[in-house]
């Protein structure tokens, strides 16, 4: 665990702008929608809406190319000709992408105070709007990384922009599949009551089986694939 | 004794072309082993094998006893690639993480990183380490290599972009870890590195193992032996009727040296004297490993022997 960890802290201090830039998005359009006077509740609503899928699109695009910068960069060489298992470098990759959406969605947080007053937000409706993207992101990144496992190059952002929105649109008519529904609940959260439900026990949980599944997928690819070095 | 490191018949193919074909080899503690091939002969891809980057499509292995895969056995090894790629850290910073991703126990590291900083002339060092000159960047990476105190150290091409004063230090350091009973084994294409710490070289040839010596095997292939000779100047007569190939080559205006076919020694050493020469000395011709790498084609196609049949031949008992 000590490794993972070392490894996750490293490659975050490497991509250090990108979880700069993660964490200021949010402030950045909190700022722009503040500079037109008071925004309106329906504004509000509506901006928290648009950032849960900027999110998840920046989420996506992070784990798509995390394996591929590494590879790209040969850096990949250095951590697994070390004492580093395929399983806890592919896990390491996976908390650097998914650690940036974590900053994300605390900074949302931050902005949802700020602007809860002007928006009669509720707190509790906040919390599980952020709780659903949150469990999103754990979805989209491990997708990213099975793709990124499958496609050389962009091709996993391609992969990835295509099987999300197309496995959302199919979880929508099938609540087992879970993600679709999350996404719905997001959409459909008002902010303004005082929510007194989890955003769909049964989704959260079936979105979360579905990135384990994807994360064990990728691993078992990673754990098959060559790592070609340059040279000789 | 357990070889550190064992090939057995290791095969590799790319898109259904053969990089390696039936590798085996095994280095034990306390040598150090040349690696030698033109580019192109497989000798980054045996050696990421041996780290686990890439799998073997044929044949089987063992890293410290354990399969390649097995990432515990990389904890006693050292590698350093050929062309080493940083994160955005000092050199310091770098080091330290090679030493934890190693499993170094947290406590030991400082003392251990400012020893190889020292070691590698980079404790003035304060840029970043992509920012290092190439040469800067080999020595970094050889201090991640080293930090760990490995049992085994993989090198792939160690003396590239070293000054000499970095050759003449890492040749120092890998000295004194073979007589700490390590084992290293590198490829290099400075013939004269290898010439003079190897103990054991291969030559590999597009993918197979054309030739596994000893040093002192290879160097000193007895075929030829070289006459000292005084008293009978070059431009004597006597050397133009016994038409040696090569001709003597002077050494001063009455001392030659003769090359003759190993076998041939009293019959030559019977027409010196009988001339009136006086031999000062014969030894065994020597070979430059240069000479050895260029012609190692040209001997294994001419001798129509297979990889396996020159390996048997020439592998020490």
């Amino acid at each position: 665990m000590r490794k993972v960890a070392t490894v996750t802290w490293t490659l975050l201090l490497h991509n250090r702008w990108q979880v700069l830039l993660l964490a200021a998005w949010p402030w950045l359009f909190t700022l722009l929608l503040q500079a037109g006077g008071d925004p309106s509740p329906e504004d509000v609503v509506s901006l928290l809406h648009k950032e849960c899928l900027y999110g998840l699109a920046l989420i996506a695009i992070l784990s798509s190319s995390a394996f591929g910068n590494e590879l790209r960069s040969r850096r990949i060489v250095f951590v697994l000709s070390r004492a580093i298992s395929r399983q806890q470098y592919l896990t390491a990759l996976w908390l650097s992408a998914l650690t940036p959406g974590l900053v994300y969605v605390l900074s949302m947080l931050g902005t949802g105070m700020v602007l809860r007053a002007a928006a009669h937000l509720s707190v509790t409706s906040l919390l599980f709007l952020l709780l659903a993207l949150l469990i999103l992101m754990l979805w989209v990144s491990a997708l990213g990384l099975m793709f990124s496992m499958l496609l050389p190059g962009f091709l996993p952002w391609v992969g990835v922009s295509v099987a999300a929105p197309f496995i959302l649109y199919l979880s929508g008519s099938r609540p087992y599949l879970g993600s679709g529904m999350l996404v719905q609940y997001i959409l459909d959260s008002g902010l303004a009551q005082e929510s007194t439900h989890l955003p769909g026990l049964a989704s959260a949980s079936s979105t979360a089986l579905q990135a384990s599944g994807l994360l064990v997928g990728a691993y078992f690819l990673f754990r098959r694939k060559d790592i070609y070095p340059l040279g000789d | 004794m357990q070889p550190l490191l064992e090939f057995r018949g290791i095969g590799k193919s790319f898109r259904g072309r053969d990089v390696l074909r039936e590798v085996s080899f095994s280095v034990d503690p306390g040598e150090i082993v040349g690696f030698l091939g033109l580019n192109g002969a497989g000798k980054t891809t045996a050696l990421s094998i041996a780290v686990g980057l890439l799998h073997a499509s044929s044949g089987t292995g063992s890293l410290l006893g354990r399969p390649f895969s097995d990432s515990s056995a990389r904890r006693r090894v050292g590698f350093v690639p050929d062309n080493p790629a940083f994160f955005r850290q000092c050199s310091q910073a770098a080091i330290i993480l090679a030493g934890q991703v190693q499993g170094m126990p947290g406590h030991s590291i400082p003392a251990r990183v400012r020893e190889v900083l020292a070691q590698f002339h980079l404790a003035e060092s304060v840029l970043e380490a992509r920012k290092l000159s190439r040469g800067q960047q080999q020595r970094l990476a050889l201090a991640q290599a080293f930090v760990s105190n490995p049992d085994l150290l993989l090198l792939d091409e160690p003396t590239s972009a070293l000054d000499p004063r970095a050759v003449h230090e890492l040749r120092e350091l890998l000295l004194a870890a073979r007589s700490a009973g390590k084992a290293i084994f590198f490829s290099s294409h400075q013939l004269s590195e290898v010439e003079r710490i190897c103990d054991r070289v291969l030559f590999l040839r597009e993918g197979r193992i054309v030739r596994q010596s000893t040093m002192r095997e290879i160097l000193l292939r007895a075929e030829m032996l070289v006459l000292t000779v005084h008293g009978l100047p070059p431009g004597s007569d006597h050397w133009r009727i016994w038409q040696l190939v090569p001709q003597p080559s002077v050494q001063s205006s009455e001392v030659v040296s003769v090359e003759i076919p190993a076998g041939q020694q009293r019959h030559w050493i019977e027409k010196i004297w009988l001339a009136g020469g006086e031999l000062l000395s014969m030894c065994p011709k020597s070979e430059s490993l240069e000479s050895l790498f260029l012609t190692a084609d040209e001997h294994d196609q001419a001798s129509g022997a297979t990889p396996l049949e020159s390996l048997r031949h020439e592998r020490p008992e």
